[in-house]
C-alpha cells in the first residue's frame, strides 16, 4: 500500500509538474469519467425506428413519462439512415388502414415538402409501389424528431442497451452511450429494435431463419444515359465477370434494371443482420464493398465510363432478423386469408415480398383481404410489462415477409405503445389489458382498429 | 347516321355488334345526344396537322362525350399499316371507348386478326390512364439488336419489359391507340368541356359513379363564380366518403366565401365525427379560416379539447386561437385544461395560451 501510495503521489506530483499554462479562454478538462446515472420512467422505447418514433410519441401524448433509446444519430431506422423512405401501404381497397400517428407524421412529411400523396382510390394491380408514399428522408428525420419533443419524449441517442433484468417496478435496463452508463427504471418495456434485441438480453428465446432475407444499401447513381448503353453488351460482360468471380453473384441479379432504376433499392446483401455493433458492421462493410466493387467494374464500359455515385446512405438496411417466441404466432394462412383476431390491434396490407436469391416475386392478397396484427403477436410468452413492436413480431416467415414493412411497424408501434399506456395504468402487464379499452384508446388517437 | 347510330344504341357495352367492332366503358353522363359540334383541334403531324373533335351534345346544349375519327399509321419494321379507328371520350376527358369503321378490324403481326379476347384487353389497357405503357417511347417497345446480329425478320420480339402492357403481336397498335387517347387530345376535351361548364353540368359531374369524373368537378368549381346549394351539400356530402382521397380532394378545394354563410359552417362541423380521423385536422384547419366562426361551433370544439389529441388538438387551438381575444367564455374554459391530468394536453395548452394576443 505504501509503494502505491508512493507511485500515486509520485504521479500527482508529476501531474502538477506538467498542468499545462492556461491560455486566455482555455478550461482544463480532468480526465473524462463516465457518466452514471438512474432513471425512472413509465416507458422505455428502445429502438427510434419506424415502430419506435411511433411507439414514443403516443406514449407521450397519452401522458406518460417516456424515455426513447436510439443507438444511431438520428430517427426513423430504415426510412431515414436506411434511405428505405417510401413507406407503406397505408391504403387497401380504396380504403385507409393504416391512420394514427404513422400517417399523421407521413402526411405531413408530404405537405411540407410540396410532394403528393399517391391516389389511393386508383387500383395498384400489380404495382403495389404505386401506393407507398414517397417522403423527403432527412426532412422526415427532423419532423419525426420534433413530434417526440413536443410529446416530452426524453430522446437518448448513441446507447445501446447492455442488460435487461426485471425490477420490482418492471425492468431494469442499462444502457451504454458515449461518455455513459445509464440504468433506466421502467414499468413498461417495448422492444422497438427490430432485432428483439431487449427482448433477448431480458432473458427470452428468439426465432431465426437459417438463411434470412438479404439487406440492400440504398444508393443513387448517374452520369449515364439509357439510351446511349448497349445493353445487351452490358449485361454479357456483367455476366461474365460474375461467373469469373470479379463480382459476387446475386448481389445485383439485373445489371439492366440496377441502371434502369439508378440503385435505387436493387441490392442484395446476403446475411445483413443489424442486431449487433459486429453483424451490423459487417453488413455495412458489405453492403458498401459491394457498389464499389461494382461501379469500379461498370466504368470500365462504354457508356458508363463517366458513372458516378450521387447518394448513398449509411448502412446496410435489412430485411430480417430475429422474431420472438410470441403468445401467437400470425402465420402464412392468418395473412393470406385476411384474418382478423378479436385481439387484432392494427391492419397490415402488403403483398407477401419474400426476397431471396432468384429476386423478389410479390404475392398479392385477393381482393378484399386485409390481414391484421393480433396483440398476442406482439408480446413474447412467459413476459411480463413486456412488448415488441416492429418486424420482430411473431409471424412465420412468409407472414413476417409482408408484416414487416414501415405502414403495419408504424400501425405495430403504436398499438404496443397504447398496450403500454394502458397496462401502467391499470398496474397490469399488457397482455392483461382489455382489448376494448385499448382499441378506444387507440381510435382517440387516431388510429384505426380493425372489428373483430 | 351518327345520330341514328346513337339513337338505336343508346346504351354502352362492351360487345360486338354485327360488322361493327366497338368497345365501351360507362359513360359519365346519360348519351342522349341531340346535336353534334364540330371543333378544329391541331394533331401535332405534319401531314395532316389539323383535324377535328365531335362534340355530342344534349338538348340543352351541354357536352355528354366526345370523339375523333383517326386515321394513322403504324409503322415498324421499315413497314407501315393503315390504323382507322373512332376514339370516344367522356367529358372529363377520360376514356370511353374505341369503334372501328364497318367490318373494319385491328390486326396483330402477320396480318392476323385480333381475337375477341385481345379486343377486351386492348380496351382494358386503353382504360387504364395509369397504364405503364406510357412510359414506353416508341424505340423502347422491341428490343434493340446489336451491330453482330442481322436484322432479317419481318416481326421482331417484344421487349419483355413491355409485354405485360401490351396486346401480343400488337405492340406498337396499342402503344398507338393509348397514347392518342391521352394525349392533346384529352386536354383538348378538357378544355371544350370547361369552356361548357354549367351549375347544373357540374351537379351531373359530382354526381358521376366515376370517381376522376368527381375529382374533375372538384378542380374546376372555382371555374363558376356562383355554386348553388346543391353543389355545396354534394361537396360536404363528399367528407364522409369512405375514399380518402376524395374528402381530401373536397377539402382542400372548399371555397372561402361559402364559409361566410353560418348554415354553411354548420353543415362542415357536423360532418367533422364522419371525416377520416386522419383529415380531421384539416377540417378543423379550414373551420379556422373564416372570418366569422359560429359561436355554437367554437363552444363546441372547446367542449371537446379534452377528447382531442396531436394534430387534431393543435389544429383546433389554432382554430380557436382567431377568435380568443373576443370570447373571454371559451378562453376561460380552455384555461381550465392547464389543469389536466395529461401533462402533455396541459402543456399543449399552455404553449397556446402564451401565444394568445391579450386584448388592448
Amino acid at each position: 500500500m505504501k509503494r502505491r501510495s508512493a507511485i500515486a503521489t509520485l504521479g500527482a506530483i508529476s501531474l502538477g509538474l506538467t498542468t499545462p499554462r492556461l491560455l486566455k479562454g482555455e478550461v482544463l478538462q480532468g480526465p473524462r469519467i463516465i457518466k452514471k446515472e438512474k432513471l425512472t420512467t413509465d416507458i422505455l422505447v428502445i429502438g427510434g425506428g419506424t415502430a419506435g418514433v411511433v411507439a414514443a410519441v403516443q406514449a407521450g401524448r397519452a401522458g406518460k413519462k417516456t424515455i426513447l433509446v436510439e443507438n444511431g444519430s438520428m430517427l426513423g431506422g430504415t426510412t431515414t439512415t436506411g434511405g428505405v423512405a417510401f413507406p407503406g401501404i397505408f391504403f387497401a381497397w380504396g380504403k385507409q388502414v393504416i391512420g394514427g400517428i404513422g400517417w399523421e407524421m407521413v402526411q405531413e412529411a408530404v405537405g411540407f415538402n410540396d410532394d403528393k400523396l399517391p391516389d389511393f382510390s386508383v387500383p395498384h394491380g400489380r404495382q403495389h409501389w404505386h401506393h407507398q408514399v414517397r417522403l423527403n428522408g432527412p426532412l422526415y428525420a427532423m419532423m419525426i424528431e420534433d413530434k417526440c419533443v413536443e410529446a416530452g419524449v426524453n430522446l437518448r441517442f448513441y446507447e445501446t442497451p447492455v442488460e435487461v433484468v426485471q425490477h420490482k417496478e418492471g425492468w431494469k435496463v442499462t444502457t451504454i452511450g458515449k461518455g455513459t452508463k445509464t440504468e433506466i427504471v421502467c414499468n413498461q418495456l417495448i422492444d422497438c429494435t427490430g432485432n428483439a434485441f431487449a427482448v433477448s438480453l431480458a432473458g427470452f428465446n428468439l426465432l431465426r431463419e437459417k438463411e434470412t432475407q438479404p439487406g440492400t444499401l440504398m444508393f443513387r447513381i448517374g452520369g449515364y444515359s439509357m439510351d446511349q448503353l448497349d445493353m445487351n453488351r452490358i449485361k454479357d460482360e456483367f455476366n461474365a465477370a460474375v461467373n469469373r468471380g470479379d463480382l459476387i453473384k446475386g448481389e445485383f441479379l439485373h445489371v439492366e434494371s440496377l441502371l434502369r432504376n439508378a440503385g435505387d433499392n436493387v441490392q442484395h446483401i446476403a446475411g445483413a443482420d443489424a442486431t449487433t455493433s459486429v453483424s451490423h458492421t459487417i453488413a455495412n462493410i458489405n453492403g458498401r464493398a459491394s457498389l464499389f466493387r461494382t461501379l469500379k467494374f461498370l466504368r470500365t464500359l462504354p457508356g458508363l465510363t463517366g458513372l458516378k455515385v450521387l447518394d448513398m446512405q449509411n448502412e446496410t438496411a435489412v430485411r430480417e432478423t430475429y422474431r420472438i417466441d410470441s403468445i401467437y404466432q400470425v402465420t402464412h394462412e392468418d395473412y393470406v386469408m385476411g384474418r382478423i383476431f378479436e385481439d387484432a390491434v392494427c391492419y397490415s396490407y402488403y403483398p407477401i415480398d419474400l426476397h431471396d436469391e432468384q429476386g423478389v416475386i410479390p404475392k398479392h392478397l385477393e381482393e378484399g383481404r386485409v390481414a391484421s396484427v393480433p396483440l398476442r403477436a406482439l408480446i413474447p410468452k412467459g413476459s411480463r410489462n413486456l412488448i415488441v413492436a416492429g418486424r420482430c413480431l411473431g409471424s412465420d416467415r412468409l407472414a413476417n415477409s409482408a408484416l414487416r414493412v414501415q405502414a403495419s411497424c408504424m400501425g405495430m408501434g403504436q398499438a404496443a405503445a397504447a398496450a403500454a399506456v394502458l397496462a401502467h395504468t391499470q398496474g397490469k402487464t399488457p397482455a392483461e389489458v382489455a382489448i376494448s379499452d385499448l382499441k378506444k384508446l387507440l381510435t382517440e388517437h387516431g388510429a384505426i382498429v380493425p372489428e373483430g | 347516321m351518327l345520330l341514328v347510330f346513337y339513337g338505336v344504341t343508346s346504351t354502352f357495352s362492351q360487345q360486338r355488334q354485327e360488322d361493327t367492332i366497338r368497345y365501351f366503358t360507362i359513360p359519365t353522363l346519360p348519351q342522349n345526344v341531340a346535336d353534334v359540334n364540330s371543333m378544329l383541334i391541331d394533331t401535332g403531324g405534319v401531314s395532316a396537322p389539323k383535324d377535328t373533335l365531335f362534340q355530342l351534345l344534349t338538348a340543352r346544349g351541354d357536352p355528354i362525350s366526345y370523339y375523333r375519327k383517326i386515321s394513322t399509321e403504324v409503322c415498324f419494321d421499315g413497314s407501315c399499316r393503315l390504323l382507322r379507328v373512332d376514339l370516344y371520350w367522356n367529358v372529363t376527358g377520360r376514356y370511353l371507348g374505341f369503334e372501328l369503321p364497318p367490318k373494319g378490324f385491328l390486326s396483330k403481326a402477320e396480318h392476323e386478326p385480333f381475337n375477341e379476347q385481345e379486343y377486351q384487353q386492348l380496351h382494358a389497357i386503353l382504360a387504364d390512364s395509369l397504364s405503364p405503357i406510357g412510359n414506353f417511347n416508341y424505340q423502347n417497345l422491341i428490343p434493340q439488336s446489336s451491330a453482330a446480329e442481322g436484322v432479317d425478320a419481318v416481326t421482331r420480339p417484344t421487349s419483355k419489359d413491355v409485354l405485360p402492357y401490351v396486346v401480343k403481336g400488337a405492340v406498337f397498335t396499342t402503344h398507338k391507340m393509348w397514347n392518342l387517347v391521352y394525349g392533346q387530345v384529352q386536354r383538348d376535351v378538357e378544355h371544350a368541356t370547361e369552356a361548357a361548364l354549367n351549375p347544373g353540368f357540374l351537379v351531373d359531374m359530382l354526381n358521376s359513379d366515376d370517381i376522376w369524373d368527381r375529382y374533375w368537378a372538384l378542380d374546376r368549381m372555382h371555374i363558376l363564380s356562383d355554386h348553388p346549394l346543391q353543389v355545396k351539400d354534394k361537396v360536404v356530402g363528399f367528407l364522409c366518403d369512405s375514399s380518402y382521397n376524395l374528402v381530401l380532394h373536397a377539402l382542400t378545394v372548399l371555397p372561402k366565401d361559402w364559409g361566410e354563410d353560418s348554415s354553411f359552417q354548420q353543415k362542415l362541423w357536423l360532418a367533422f365525427d364522419c371525416v377520416p380521423p386522419a383529415l380531421r385536422p384539416k377540417l378543423m384547419e379550414k373551420l379556422g379560416t373564416y372570418e366569422k366562426l359560429d359561436r355554437s361551433i367554437m363552444l363546441d370544439i372547446t367542449d371537446r379539447l379534452p377528447t382531442m389529441y396531436g394534430p387534431v388538438l393543435t389544429a383546433a387551438l389554432q382554430c380557436l386561437r382567431n377568435y380568443l381575444p373576443k370570447e373571454p367564455e371559451i378562453l376561460r374554459r380552455v384555461t381550465a385544461l392547464l389543469d389536466h391530468n395529461n401533462p402533455y394536453i396541459a402543456k399543449q395548452i399552455k404553449k397556446f395560451l402564451q401565444e394568445v394576443p391579450t386584448i388592448d
